[in-house]
């Protein structure tokens, strides 16, 4: 028997290997290097991110797919590649400092993140079920460590468990799911080929599909973060330490995403009716719940986690309006959401100080006066959060609900316009504390650190600009949504 | 697009460098006065460069430069924002940057020693970026944006003394007035933008040359449009806030009344022009409500005590005859040239006025001309000659600017088939003239018994005295004025090459003697009459309005313009509509909303008990979520 090797261009995967070997020597330069001299690990990750992003900048324009049809080669692909090393850049920025003071600024850290990159690029681009539940572990075992990271903590002990066994759970749900699609298709899983395998079968196996297409469902719906799969989300994203915490909202978010979405619109065609229905509802009950429980927080983690909820249900809307707008809307709004949720992300890490002092939202009383500055950036992004034009938040959303509107969904763009509103609440909440309380006490001084200050910078600065200027990032979108035909 | 042209790089960077201006000033240097100060003339005479040389290299535009972005939302929509380069916007432009060049210069020796004197310099900046954004936009958002920016900074900038009560009062009131105005601007905007789907003043243009409006859309958009223009150049019955505004330094009135705030207005007027050309019924209007204007503020202007009151009510006047002539050229088919040249030269000998006047009240610490003439005022040499030369122009006599194009405008007005806005632009003219020479000769020939309380003025008069021997006029104050004299004395010799600018040729009238004389016996009847009540030997010094003791009371009380806004605001705003929707508000919305608040708030508690930390809760939940999924998917259909 011969088995035939099947030809493949190592580049159309540049940048995994390019982070992978990268995770790999700093894990390697960790065990090497003496204690005491472990401070460029981060300089490291970022040189990596960056030569990533330069080899996915030249992968830009390519399509097809490579490694036996395993992995597609395309512009939504590469879209994501960037918003993701674009998170887990910002991610590696606002670490360092805060890992320091923890005491755990560790090459496994950085390494973890790195992996973790990895399975969510793998996610993005996988064209075959079994690659995509790869990405998904590569991803999920990653960050299971890192919610757990510091362990002498009750809470993020508690984070890790969770979130570990309930994913687990989830990625069982996820594997069952494509059992059944295996199955109804005649042991075909190519995600590029499915939509035609099951329509072949329909007559056949429409239970099992729709079977599978339940599963499939709960288990994505898990890792969006979306009701009533949702209960996770704020144990976890409070337990975490803070910078996981942001490079799991806006990370594990997009990958999630981006997969959900590709299998959804190239998948099932023949179910449309179905899980537009399913989405809709589920869309309503993310949006509403996410927004109306973070109205009831007072730790900053947890309001932003449920703001998190609340933002996978406006992605949802964009899934279910399922037309080019909608996709395209996706794909701005994640980029929109990284830059201005890692940034408020930041402040919260800035204001918490002295591991995790001052998380209550009322720490932010009277900050508008000692730190303007800091103040100033945390109310851009809240507004950009509550969806308030100049800022990216805003262009997002109006992509998202006028998808709805154009797709015919008109009462879900009005929900969606009502949730907004009552987010308003709790974002402006945060503002009208830091400029209009006076301080309890004096706040002390917070260090800014270089790498905080810059990530600080990037986000505030994105998040305008690409709410001024959405011109260019609307037309890449709508350069890499064009592999949906259907659409 | 190709290369960038290197005007339109120049166009952001004054409006890039005027932005950093004033925030580098607010944020880190309004402490320092001379740092401040470096920093905005520096700019302000980068801008000025900058202008200049885009204009005259531009000289010889046939085709308008156009560098605009759309700012993208939706297929239907186009809003540009960007750049707009032809002679009218050239023209503008160089007139916005010397003339605020200009103030920067003589705010140096009017503001020295204010405590404010850096933020003061960052206002100005700020002023500079808005209205220069605003002349160069390509898009009307963007004006519209600029528009609100030049209200703003007037705002900062008429109640700079905010610890004085009445100048904070003026501030508020330039301020709501004019959003009376916008308000309209704001709906017919949106009004065109709805209908016609583009807010690119190119294309808005050329669609009006080519009749493609309708004319339902036309005239509303066009009226909408121009309350806007009725706020900021503050014709009846909106121009209520302009004499307030005078609480502000001189040198911001002077920048207010000659190149930016008020300008603004009928530079929009300008711009717009071909459209507005389109609707005679909106034109018809807007020379209805500019006449109204022009006798209404000329005849204020003859009964003020205040130098700067009375300039600025000239100023409310030529605005209305700048409309006037505007209006009249759209009506008869003509061409925008003699209202925009007029706005030009008024740019010119406004400035000259509000500056010589900002001298006299640095020197003498008052407003009213009789004190000051009381006091010596004609011993300012500098200021004395100039502000006289800005008179007579302002009054239209040969050969200064404002001669040229009073003529150009009446003109215009000649056009019409009905004589009475002819007979009222001279009437207008008259006693333009009139009460421009009662300054002047209450100036020159001082009666130091005539003004109330001489006692006390002696005595201050006689410390003021020692004290200009001493300084007389810094340099800084009298260059602006020389250099504005100039141009008043130069402009009108122009009137041919601004004219071959503007409209790309030249458009050879004969002379109109009738028209000719009658115009310039209006101005020197005016001043004739001045004369007689002011300056003669024998005169009087009352006006001859003092006969009509009812009139006289009537132009005192401003019309009872001021009374009016008043009992409008008491009565029907607070008492009928304030009333109704407070009510409406406190229970019908406040209510409402505090319902929906509490009850969301409680929601959210009770949701938030719901969420309970044991796993096997969330597992079984996520179960029978997947089972209630799996049944409606399998039974669903």
């Amino acid at each position: 028997m011969t088995i035939a090797i099947p030809t493949f261009n190592l580049s159309s995967i540049g940048p995994w290997l390019t982070l992978t070997v990268a995770a790999i020597l700093i894990l390697l330069l960790d065990a090497l290097s003496p204690k005491g001299r472990k401070a460029y690990f981060p300089q490291l990750s970022l040189i990596a991110l960056a030569v990533a992003a330069l080899q996915t900048w030249w992968l830009w324009g390519q399509s097809g797919t490579d490694f036996a049809r395993m992995v597609f080669l395309d512009n939504f692909a590469f879209y994501f590649y960037l918003i993701v090393i674009l998170g887990t850049t910002l991610t590696v920025l606002i670490s360092r400092h805060y890992l320091e003071e923890w005491g755990k600024n560790l090459g496994e850290y950085y390494a973890l993140l790195l992996f973790a990159t990895v399975g969510m690029m793998l996610m993005a681009a996988s064209n075959h079920l079994i690659m995509l539940f790869l990405g998904l572990e590569i991803m999920s075992i990653a960050i299971y460590v890192l919610a757990g990271l510091f362990r002498e903590d009750a809470r993020s002990n508690e984070a890790a468990l969770k979130y570990l066994v309930l994913g687990a759970f989830s990625s069982a749900f996820l594997l069952f799911g494509m059992a059944f699609l295996y199955g109804a298709t005649g042991g075909n899983l190519f995600i590029g080929e499915l939509a035609g395998k099951i329509k072949e079968a329909l007559p056949l196996t429409k239970p099992l599909t729709l079977l599978g297409l339940a599963l499939l469902l709960v288990g994505f719906g898990f890792k969006v973060a979306s009701v009533p799969f949702h209960m996770w989300t704020p144990d976890v994203y409070e337990g975490a330490p803070t910078s996981i915490t942001a490079f799991m909202s806006v990370g594990v978010k997009a990958a999630a995403f981006a997969a959900f979405a590709r299998i959804m619109f190239a998948a099932f065609p023949a179910f449309v009716l179905e899980w537009h229905m399913l989405l809709w509802v589920l869309a309503v009950a993310t949006m509403t719940i996410g927004n109306v429980v973070a109205i009831a927080q007072t730790n900053i983690k947890r309001m932003l986690a449920y703001s998190s909820i609340a933002h996978a249900g406006y992605l949802l809307v964009a899934l279910v309006a399922a037309n080019q707008l909608g996709a395209v809307s996706i794909i701005y709004y994640l980029l929109a959401y990284t830059l201005m949720n890692v940034g408020a992300f930041g402040v919260v890490i800035l204001v918490g100080r002295k591991k995790d002092s001052y998380l209550n939202i009322y720490d932010y009383a009277g900050l508008g006066f000692q730190h303007p500055v800091l103040a100033a950036a945390m109310s851009v992004f809240m507004f950009a959060l509550a969806g308030i034009p100049p800022t990216a938040g805003f262009v997002g959303k109006f992509y998202i609900f006028s998808a709805a509107v154009q797709a015919g969904y008109i009462w879900l763009a009005i929900i969606g316009v009502m949730n907004s509103l009552v987010s308003v609440f709790y974002y402006l909440r945060i503002t009208v504390l830091m400029y209009m309380r006076p301080a309890e006490a004096d706040l002390g001084p917070i260090a800014f650190t270089p790498g905080l200050v810059a990530a600080l910078i990037i986000t505030c600065a994105g998040t305008i600009l690409v709410g001024v200027f959405p011109g260019w990032f609307y037309d890449l979108a709508v350069a890499s949504v064009k592999i949906f035909p259907a659409l | 697009m190709g290369s960038v042209n290197p005007f339109f790089l120049g166009c952001t960077l004054s409006l890039v460098l005027s932005l950093s201006a004033f925030g580098l000033i607010m944020i880190f240097t309004w402490r320092r006065p001379k740092l401040s100060l470096a920093i905005s003339l520096t700019v302000s005479t980068i801008c000025l460069i900058i202008a200049w040389l885009t204009f005259i290299k531009l000289s010889a535009l046939k085709e308008p430069l156009i560098l605009s972005v759309d700012w993208m939302m939706s297929d239907q929509i186009r809003v540009p924002f960007g750049f707009l380069l032809d002679p009218t916007s050239l023209l503008m432009f160089v007139i916005v940057a010397t003339i605020s060049w200009l103030i920067q210069l003589y705010s140096i020796g009017y503001m020295a020693g204010d405590s404010g004197f850096g933020r003061y310099y960052a206002f100005l900046s700020l002023f500079a970026l808005s209205m220069l954004g605003l002349v160069i936009s390509s898009g009307l958002l963007q004006l519209y944006i600029c528009w609100e920016l030049v209200g703003l900074s007037s705002y900062l900038l008429i109640g700079f003394w905010y610890e004085k009560f009445s100048a904070s009062e003026a501030g508020k009131k330039a301020f709501v007035v004019t959003r009376f105005g916008d308000i309209g601007f704001f709906m017919g905007l949106a009004f065109l933008v709805l209908n016609f789907g583009t807010l690119d003043i190119h294309s808005i243009n050329s669609a009006a040359m080519s009749k493609a409006f309708p004319a339902w859309l036309l005239t509303p958009a066009a009226l909408l449009i121009f309350c806007g223009i009725m706020g900021k150049s503050a014709q009846f019955p909106i121009h209520v806030w302009l004499p307030d505004a005078m609480e502000g330094p001189t040198p911001v009135s002077a920048l207010l009344h000659s190149a930016t705030m008020v300008a603004a207005g009928m530079y929009l007027l300008t711009r717009l022009f071909p459209f507005f050309s389109c609707s005679p019924t909106a034109m018809t209007v807007i020379l209805t409500i500019c006449t109204i204007t022009l006798l209404l503020s000329s005849t204020i202007g003859m009964v003020a005590t205040d130098i700067k009151q009375v300039w600025a009510y000239s100023t409310i006047s030529q605005l209305g005859f700048m409309g006037m002539g505007l209006a009249a050229a759209g009506l008869t088919g003509g061409y925008l040239f003699a209202g925009f040249y007029h706005l030009t030269t008024h740019a010119g000998f406004k400035a000259l006025l509000f500056l010589c006047a900002g001298v006299f009240i640095h020197h003498f610490h008052t407003n009213d001309f009789f004190v000051m003439s009381a006091k010596g005022g004609r011993r300012l040499l500098i200021p004395m000659v100039t502000v006289t030369i800005g008179a007579l122009a302002l009054a239209g006599i040969f050969p200064f600017s404002g001669f040229f194009s009073k003529e150009a405008i009446l003109a215009e007005l000649w056009n019409l088939p009905n004589k009475m806005w002819l007979g009222l632009g001279l009437l207008g003219a008259f006693l333009t003239a009139y009460y421009t020479f009662r300054v002047i000769f209450v100036l020159l020939f001082p009666r130091p018994q005539a003004v109330g309380g001489g006692h006390g003025v002696e005595e201050e008069h006689g410390h003021g005295h020692g004290q200009e021997e001493e300084h007389g006029v810094p340099w800084v104050m009298a260059v602006p004025l020389i250099i504005l004299a100039g141009f008043t004395c130069v402009l009108g010799f122009l009137q041919a090459p601004i004219q071959k600018f503007l409209l790309g040729e030249v458009h050879h009238h004969a002379p109109n003697y009738v028209l000719l004389v009658s115009a310039v016996g209006c101005a020197l009847g005016g001043i004739g009459m001045a004369w007689l009540d002011w300056g003669a030997k024998g005169a009087k010094w009352e006006g001859f309005i003092r006969k009509v003791p009812v009139v006289e009371n009537f132009f005192i009380q401003k019309w009872y313009m001021d009374h009016f806004w008043r009992w409008f605001l008491n009565t029907v705003i607070y008492g009928l509509f304030s009333r109704t929707f407070t009510y409406n508000d406190r229970r019908v919305v406040d209510g409402g909303v505090d319902a929906v608040a509490f009850g969301t708030i409680g929601s959210g508690r009770l949701l938030s008990f719901i969420q309970t930390a044991f796993l096997q809760l969330n597992l079984l939940f996520m179960v029978l979520v997947l089972g209630g999924i799996g049944i409606y998917l399998l039974m669903g259909r």
